[in-house]
């Protein structure tokens, strides 16, 4: 009997949350299960949905794929950033249904929900690692969704056919979607082989474990794609047809995913603009005449792209670690941090990212500061007008820059910096050279490893000494 | 491969092998669920373990004057065999194993095998002096001169 209230109490326990102002968006879904634990099967509901998930992307990737559909008129409900777990999934049900469902999908939730919401679609973005104390190897993540979809037999799979990881995955109907993307030095996670085990050889690589890919062993290669995507500097073409520019802060794989979802729906929708920027995946404001930019970073993949794609004279970087940040900071140095020159850190491990800042020999300045608020006023300061500073924050510290950018703090003095980064040494001539070997680096390179080399050298070039790494293949 | 290894190994070439690179040079270790034979070329042995073990680590070590700090992430559970001294004393985590002998790592001649990552070197500056150090004396060069790692020794400080 309990489960008729499922509904209506979910709905108080979100009213009695909007009215108080603490924005909730779990509680009520959890009241919702607890009354009625088949809440989810509502999803059915609504006669087209779509799942969305993967590492990397899911939140933008919802976004245009609802763009699309409301521009072929279709009422769509989504639910809210980060609610991509059992209990957000059902505060998204607790409204009347609509037309279209597109929800995104936390990957290791996917094996409890899927069957039940047996979406038409599920769109695979990519598998980066992420969280790898929490979640295990990127190859467990891939091992729980390929068995996931075994439950899902009538879904059509959207896939990421540059991921090598994404692409092997098995569906009665599949999608794919690749592009062509320019390389990005960013260390991969998953080169060896997901049918095989073997080292796959690329011929193009793009970044992390994503371009084109053969298994020299047992011959699994990179699909061909049913929807083919380049970014070009004026266009974005897809399938032949040009498409208006992407805006900077849409990843053109978050782009060429919402277009295969809404074409293996079964529907032809060309998009005629794009959807603006999700709050801190590249949402931009102007605070005392500089350009502010947020951007979440999640994984070295995510935060190399999004350096690379947000050019700015500074970066405020916000580091956390809690469970949803990761616990292990060392993902930081694999970040690849090339267009970085002046930074300020803070957050709860402000000092281990400064750390990773003193090994980039291109920075010019860099200091951290224990207050957030303080950090980015000086992060601010240090901007010139008409400049850009980029914000990069970790999944937890993120609010903290959101908020940080609706109320700046200017008022009295400005605080000192608990660190700065050490003047860079003189270079002096190099007559001596060590070399550092990296042993198996392609097989044994997890948890940043080959950092310890880079610090080694960089140390050592310090002092004058140049450092001549060499990497073994096998 | 093994012979160019031991040899460097022999010669004191400083090493530095981090958890999949220590397990490697150890007497076996598990692989894919089978336990294969690794180089032998440290006292070490590794078989596949439950827990994994997972978190902050901090070892007490004879050759630095501080703590090491850092993170270890593992599913295999080591042990030294006869003779194998190890890198230190675990003073929180779990290091080769929770065997309670509260080891970790493996030092031999030169080459330092550790479960810490984060990276390492980077986290602990006086390790990779020490390293340093070992290669300037092989080497021949002059003693190298001290570096500012006041973040670093601030950083150890929150972290402890």
């Amino acid at each position: 009997m309990t489960k008729y209230f499922a509904r209506p109490m979910g709905r108080l326990v979100r009213h009695g949350l909007l009215t108080f102002g603490s924005g909730g968006t779990s509680l009520p879904g959890r009241v919702a299960l607890a009354l009625d634990p088949e809440f989810l099967t509502r999803a059915r509901a609504y006669p087209s949905r779509i799942l969305v998930t993967g590492t990397n992307g899911k939140t933008s990737t919802v976004s245009m794929i609802a763009a699309l559909l409301r521009q072929a008129g279709r009422r769509v409900a989504t639910n809210e950033e980060g609610a991509n777990l059992r209990q957000g999934l059902a505060t998204t049900l607790l409204d009347r249904p609509g037309e279209a469902l597109v929800l995104e999908v936390d990957e290791l939730t996917v094996p409890r929900v899927g069957a039940i919401v047996a979406p038409q679609v599920m769109v695979v973005t990519g598998l980066f690692r992420d969280q790898l104390d929490r979640y295990g190897e990127v190859a467990k993540v891939r091992a729980a969704l390929a068995q996931a979809v075994v439950s899902m037999p009538e879904t059509v799979l959207v896939l990421n056919g540059d991921d090598p990881l994404t692409a092997s995955l098995e569906a009665r109907r599949r999608v794919v979607f690749r592009l062509s993307h320019p390389p990005l030095d960013v260390p991969a996670d998953g080169m060896d082989c997901p049918r095989c085990g073997a080292l796959l050889s690329y011929r193009a690589r793009y970044y992390a474990q994503l371009g084109e890919y053969r298994c020299p062993a047992c011959g699994f290669s990179a699909p061909p794609a049913d929807v083919q995507a380049e970014a070009t500097e004026d266009a974005f073409i897809v399938n032949g047809r040009r498409l208006p520019k992407l805006p900077e802060s849409l990843h053109p794989y978050s782009a060429l995913a919402g277009i295969a979802a809404v074409r293996a729906l079964g529907l032809e929708v060309e998009p005629k603009s794009w959807p603006p920027p999700v709050p801190g995946r590249g949402s931009s404001v102007t605070i005392a005449g500089r350009q502010v930019t947020v951007l979440l970073g999640k994984n070295p993949a995510s935060v190399s792209w999004n350096l690379a794609q947000h050019a700015a004279e500074t970066h405020l970087f916000l580091v956390n670690n809690r469970i949803a940040d990761g616990r292990d900071v060392s993902w930081l140095w694999d970040i690849n941090l090339g267009p970085v020159r002046r930074a300020i850190t803070s957050g709860e491990r402000a000092l281990e990212m400064l750390i990773r800042l003193r090994y980039e020999p291109q920075m010019e300045e860099a200091s951290a500061f224990t207050r957030e608020a303080d950090a980015f006023r000086a992060a601010l300061a240090a901007t010139p007008e008409g400049g850009r500073l980029a914000v990069v924050a970790t999944y937890t510290a993120l609010p903290t820059a959101l908020g940080l950018i609706r109320s700046p703090v200017t008022a009295g003095a400005p605080a000192l910096p608990e660190a700065i980064l050490p003047p860079r040494a003189v270079p002096r001539a190099r007559a001596k050279t060590v070399r550092i070997a990296l042993l198996f680096p392609d097989q044994l390179g997890t948890y940043a490893d080959s950092g310890n080399a880079v610090v080694l050298a960089r140390r050592l070039a310090w002092r004058g000494i140049a450092a001549k790494p060499w990497r073994s293949k096998h | 491969m093994r012979a160019e290894l031991k040899a460097m190994m022999d010669d004191g070439v400083p090493g530095l092998l981090v958890c999949g690179g220590l397990q490697l040079y150890g007497e076996s270790l598990p692989l894919e669920g089978v336990e294969v034979a690794g180089l032998g070329l440290l006292p070490f042995t590794t078989r596949r373990g439950t827990p994994r073990l997972v978190g902050r680590i901090g070892v007490e070590s004879a050759l630095l004057p501080e703590p090491l700090i850092g993170f270890e992430n593992h599913g295999g559970h080591s042990a030294l065999l006869d003779g194998g001294k190890p890198l230190g004393r675990v003073l929180w985590g779990n290091g080769n194993g929770k065997d309670g002998t509260a080891q970790e790592g493996v030092v031999l001649h030169r080459t330092i095998g550790t479960y810490l990552h984060g990276p390492i070197l980077a986290r602990n500056p006086a390790l990779a002096e020490l390293i340093l150090g070992w290669v300037a004396e092989q080497r021949g060069f002059s003693a190298l001169a001290p570096l500012d790692d006041r973040i670093e020794q601030r950083a150890a400080k929150n972290q402890a």
